[in-house]
């Protein structure tokens, strides 16, 4: 890639060849303008391409759920193909911690698969996207399914939806009950109550079981993947689009038309809110991803990524109501945060450990084991920044690991 | 408009409370109860309350102002300190035993350690030990509820004449050495059921309590495992007494609404302070208040052992916690 | 009277007495035995080592404490010179205590802060609403516009055990008159911002930046950052450009016309001195960066 470099809407912009990686494509059509540092959500400033779109080549892509339907056959691709397919189109978990989806259901000798989940659960408050693909998409979702088993080798599947989305698990029921060669997959309730959708608490619900701390599902033999993944996975395979677009939720009381949209990775947070009618007066913090784990954005010139689900937008009332003047107060040892932590944790401990710097005694603690969910700050009376002080001491610990560059 | 956006980790939502918030349904929940005292103590229920909240707040705003730190009255412990000290000391107390017992309560039970949060025992269970320890005669003397015309001649004590009396426990601690008449232990229930009864300020009345302990369930403030634990053990080492020898030991149920066993279970013991972490732990320490309160009830010296006995298991609660440490969910890594 | 009152006491208390003799040479016996058979043989010279230690157990060496650090030195005289705080002097003394020669030691090694931007010179985005410290502010990207510059939350202040640091309008900014040189700081810095630096001389010339973006955005993102112009490097070759961010090669830096005249053509005045006697930088040439619409 190169300054004034003629970019096709689908044409790869980056890649690397480590294996946990995947390829970035272009969602446009258009001219490169620069390739310089920009915002991320997560990465601060990274290297960037800036594509400037071609006015002429303005065809927007739209969703391709009405190719899929109940008829849908998945014997025709091989597992290699599937999985080529996937690592093309660059598809990682749309759920939010975007992990190559490619490493994930790849046969894996040694960390054979039986289990594969799908996490129809939202992963937080206030977000619908997933929601809306479960209605809209259906047939796609199960097709991406019946794919993503059959790649890695699992002999049954759980789609694992919300009690609060009646409508979903009908749908999905349905549609299940309409196509053939599904009676290895099956749709579970699970109780509405965040962080449902985090991968061990939903292993946890469905299975009654517990991935080991530190480690990861399929090391008890499960893949889990979100329902936007798979819908990804089955346009890649069949129409070998790669991975350009996502539905995003904008949300919160200082948007003027919150909704679920179907916009192109790389888009600007600010344009998305302009799109969506713009921020209110009121505005006070814009969250990519949901209130609990989302990151506060401070530059609105930050793109959507591919594990941005939603745009949350807050008002100072929404975030203060609770903060009793936004102040501190000590500890009060009530522990409320060790009765909501998922993970069975200590919050308080770990924070005031880190808070004094005894990142041992915080070690002591589990405090790697930390899901950083969040749970703890909400419930905090005293309105300690538990978790925030638990993500510090995370990186100290990292930070001590490595040596400072001279 | 951009400018007056901001950042911060998550979680960017919380829940509407605040230690405030929990003091303030602490206060809530004790109002039935400060009425039951008003109504049987009139005037001097009045005195003593205000007398003791009106101290604990001088003393810790003093003791801010000494340490240089900010004022920290609002988070409202203080006054939820000295309505349950006023609540634990016997309705005759005069007003100066009063200010010193508040004092120490605060100053030493609480601030020395550093301010709510960081002291060791519940600061009411401070203060009034201190006043035990200081003024035994004064924190023994019960004065007969106005409201009651002494139809239980066989607790009327002596010494002080008709305004006093017996507080049934201090009665049962005789019945061990004689015999436990059936006709008292029901006239006994029933009265303390309402609180018609010689004892200290707010413990008398066990329905005003329970009213306000429901509240605190219900508004899910304090953690009804400590309760459940304190009256569970505690009836259970009742009933067996009782059941060993009936004649001796009054039944486990009078045990439970007499003295103060409920104040201590629901608004005492929960204090988050200086409870244990853990519902494990919790357990523990409940079941452990629950069997020392027996203890000193049946076997010591003293009728009554709330006291001592949330005391005790104050002391005991750093160990607790470091015995009772949690496990992951996912298993400790690694072994 | 008197005597008969002295024979009754004796006849009391004859057998506690006797009793309390025989106690005390028990123990005496016991406290004996242990003290031959448990003796810990203390090098008498690794309690000189640690009296010549300034024991503030900074770390700077690398061992826990001043205790840990005249043990090991003491076995192993290769980690001579290893305390900071102490410099030269302790080295000497230890040198002296354990009989063993010592090479020159060359400069003093001190933080310099390559940042120069105090909180009027930096444009924000968004106002910071965490916990209050660089970790944690650093964790939430674009907390300041600029991704590489100084946050002024103090990470280094709190571990600085000479009070050598100081945030001034935000900005961590070293007081060399205190500063011994342990390089907690830098080590603390989350952005990596405090280099260890040879001081040759008593004030070191530095480029008082890290921004790497194109030199548009850096004019957007701070007002004394450096834009990668090659004004410098023109005038003086110690001075090298990089990814659009001017680096001076400190071990090369001497006091020359070619550095100053490089310093004062520098449009964002981003070249300055730093050591105990530094002059006050100049003013930087460019405006204060206009709020972002």
């Amino acid at each position: 890639m190169a300054k004034k470099d003629n970019v096709r809407a689908g044409q790869v912009v980056g890649d690397v060849d480590a294996f946990v990686s995947a390829p970035v494509h272009s969602p446009v059509s258009g001219t490169v303008k620069d390739i310089a540092l920009r915002s991320h959500p997560v990465l601060g400033r990274t290297m960037a391409v800036i594509i400037d779109t071609d006015p002429a080549d303005a065809t927007e892509k739209s969703p391709c759920a009405g190719q899929f339907g109940a008829d849908f056959d998945h014997s025709a691709y091989s597992v290699e193909q599937i999985c080529e397919a996937v690592r093309q189109a660059g598809i990682v978990g749309m759920g939010g911690a975007g992990f190559p989806t490619r490493v994930k259901i790849e046969p894996n000798p040694r960390l054979p698969k039986r289990t594969l989940i799908i996490n129809g659960c939202e992963c937080e408050p206030f977000i619908t996207c997933d929601y809306r693909i479960m209605l809209e998409w259906t047939y796609q979702i199960i097709a991406g399914v019946k794919l993503a088993c059959k790649a890695s080798g699992c002999s049954r599947v759980v789609i694992g939806i919300e009690d609060n989305k009646p409508a979903a698990i009908e749908t999905m029921c349905k549609a299940l009950e309409a196509c053939r060669g599904c009676e290895h997959i099956e749709v579970a309730p699970v109780q509405t109550k965040y962080p449902q959708g985090g991968e061990r608490q939903l292993i946890n619900s469905l299975l009654k079981r517990t991935v080991p701390t530190g480690g990861i599902p399929p090391m008890i033999g499960i893949c889990v993947l979100n329902v936007a993944t798979c819908a990804a996975i089955a346009e890649a395979v069949v129409t070998g689009a790669p991975l350009t677009h996502r539905v995003v939720t904008v949300t919160g009381e200082a948007i003027s038309k919150p909704g679920n949209y179907y916009v192109p990775v790389g888009m600007q947070v600010a344009d998305l809110i302009d799109h969506a009618g713009g921020l209110t007066e009121t505005a006070a913090k814009v969250i990519l991803g949901g209130p609990m784990m989302g990151l506060a954005i401070a530059d609105l010139s930050t793109p959507i990524t591919k594990t941005s689900g939603a745009v949350t937008v807050l008002t100072k009332e929404a975030i203060y109501k609770a903060k009793y003047e936004k102040r501190q107060t000590p500890c009060i040892r009530c522990g409320r945060c060790l009765d909501v932590c998922p993970e069975n944790l200590n919050p308080t401990k770990i924070a005031h450990a880190v808070k004094n710097n005894l990142l041992d005694v915080a070690a002591d603690y589990y405090m790697s084991a930390c899901i950083e969910c969040g749970c703890c700050s909400y419930v905090c009376p005293a309105n300690i920044e538990l978790t925030g002080y638990i993500k510090t001491g995370k990186l100290l610990v990292a930070r001590a690991k490595q040596k400072v560059p001279e | 408009m951009l400018s007056k956006i901001t950042v911060s980790p998550g979680p960017h939502i919380s829940e509407p409370h605040s230690t405030r918030s929990i003091m303030g349904d602490v206060i809530i929940a004790l109002v039935p109860a400060m009425f039951a005292a008003i109504i049987y103590f009139r005037i001097r229920a009045f005195v003593l309350i205000g007398v003791c909240v009106g101290t604990c707040v001088a003393s810790e705003w003093l003791c801010n102002l000494i340490r240089k730190k900010p004022n920290s009255l609002d988070d409202l412990s203080a006054v939820v300190t000295g309505i349950i000290l006023a609540f634990s000391v016997p309705p005759a107390l005069p007003w100066w035993a009063a200010v010193i017992g508040s004092a120490f309560a605060v100053i030493i039970g609480k601030m020395v350690f550093g301010g709510l949060g960081a002291n060791i025992f519940n600061p009411a269970m401070v203060g009034r030990a201190f006043l035990t320890a200081s003024f035994g005669m004064l924190m023994t003397t019960w004065t007969v509820p106005v409201t009651l015309d002494t139809t239980m001649p066989e607790i009327a004590a002596t010494g002080r004449g008709a305004i006093t009396q017996a507080t049934p426990l201090a009665w049962s601690k005789q019945a061990i050495k004689k015999k436990v008449d059936t006709k008292v232990v029901a006239a006994q229930l029933d009265a303390s059921l309402i609180g018609q009864i010689g004892g200290c300020l707010g413990e008398t009345s066990s329905i005003a309590l329970l009213i306000g302990a429901l509240y605190l369930v219900l508004k899910r403030t304090i953690n009804v495992n400590i309760p459940l634990a304190v009256l569970g053990s505690a009836f259970v080492v009742a009933a067996m007494c009782h059941l060993i020898n009936p004649n001796a030991y009054i039944p486990p149920w009078l045990h439970l609404t007499t003295g103060g066993m409920l104040i201590g279970a629901f608004f005492i013991a929960t204090d988050p302070v200086t409870m244990p972490l853990s519902t494990r732990g919790m357990w523990l320490f409940g079941t452990g208040v629950g069997a020392l309160i027996m203890l000193i009830r049946i076997v010591g010296e003293y009728p009554e052992g709330v006291m001592y006995a949330i005391l005790i298991m104050n002391a005991v609660t750093p160990l607790i916690d470091r015995f009772c440490k949690l496990t992951p969910a996912g298993g400790v890594p690694n072994a | 009277m008197v005597l008969a009152n002295i024979v009754q006491l004796w006849q009391d208390a004859w057998p506690a007495g006797l009793t309390m003799l025989a106690l005390g040479t028990g123990f005496a016996v016991v406290l004996l035995i242990a003290s031959i058979k448990l003796k810990v043989t203390v090098d008498p010279k690794i309690e000189q080592v640690h009296q010549a230690l300034p024991g503030v157990d900074c770390g700077a060496c690398g061992f826990a404490g001043c205790a840990a650090y005249a043990k090991a030195v003491s076995a192993d005289p290769e980690l001579l010179g290893k305390c900071a705080p102490g410099g030269a002097e302790t080295a000497g003394k230890i040198a002296q205590i354990l009989n063993i020669q010592i090479s020159s030691s060359g400069g003093l090694v001190r933080p310099i802060v390559h940042c120069r931007a105090h909180t009027d010179d930096k444009q924000f985005y968004a106002e910071y609403d965490g916990i209050m410290t660089c970790t944690a502010a650093n964790a939430q990207p674009n907390v300041q516009a600029c991704n590489f510059g100084c946050l002024g939350y103090g990470d280094c202040i709190r571990v600085c055990k000479f009070d050598a640091l100081h945030i001034i309008d935000g900005l961590a900014t070293v007081d060399y008159e205190k500063c011994t040189g342990c390089g907690a700081c830098a080590k603390a810095c989350p952005r990596n911002l405090i280099e260890m630096v040879g001081f040759a001389q008593e004030n070191m010339m530095t480029v008082a930046c890290r921004n790497r973006e194109n030199p548009k955005t850096t004019r957007q993102m701070c007002r004394v950052g450096c834009i990668g112009c090659k004004m410098c490097e023109k005038q003086s070759d110690i001075f090298k450009i990089e990814d659009n961010l001017a680096r001076l090669d400190y071990e090369r830096y001497q006091p020359s016309e070619q550095a100053e005249t490089a310093m004062s053509k520098c449009p964002t005045g981003v070249i300055v001195y730093r050591g105990k006697s530094a002059p006050t930088p100049r003013k930087s040439a460019q405006k204060p960066v206009a709020a972002k619409e």
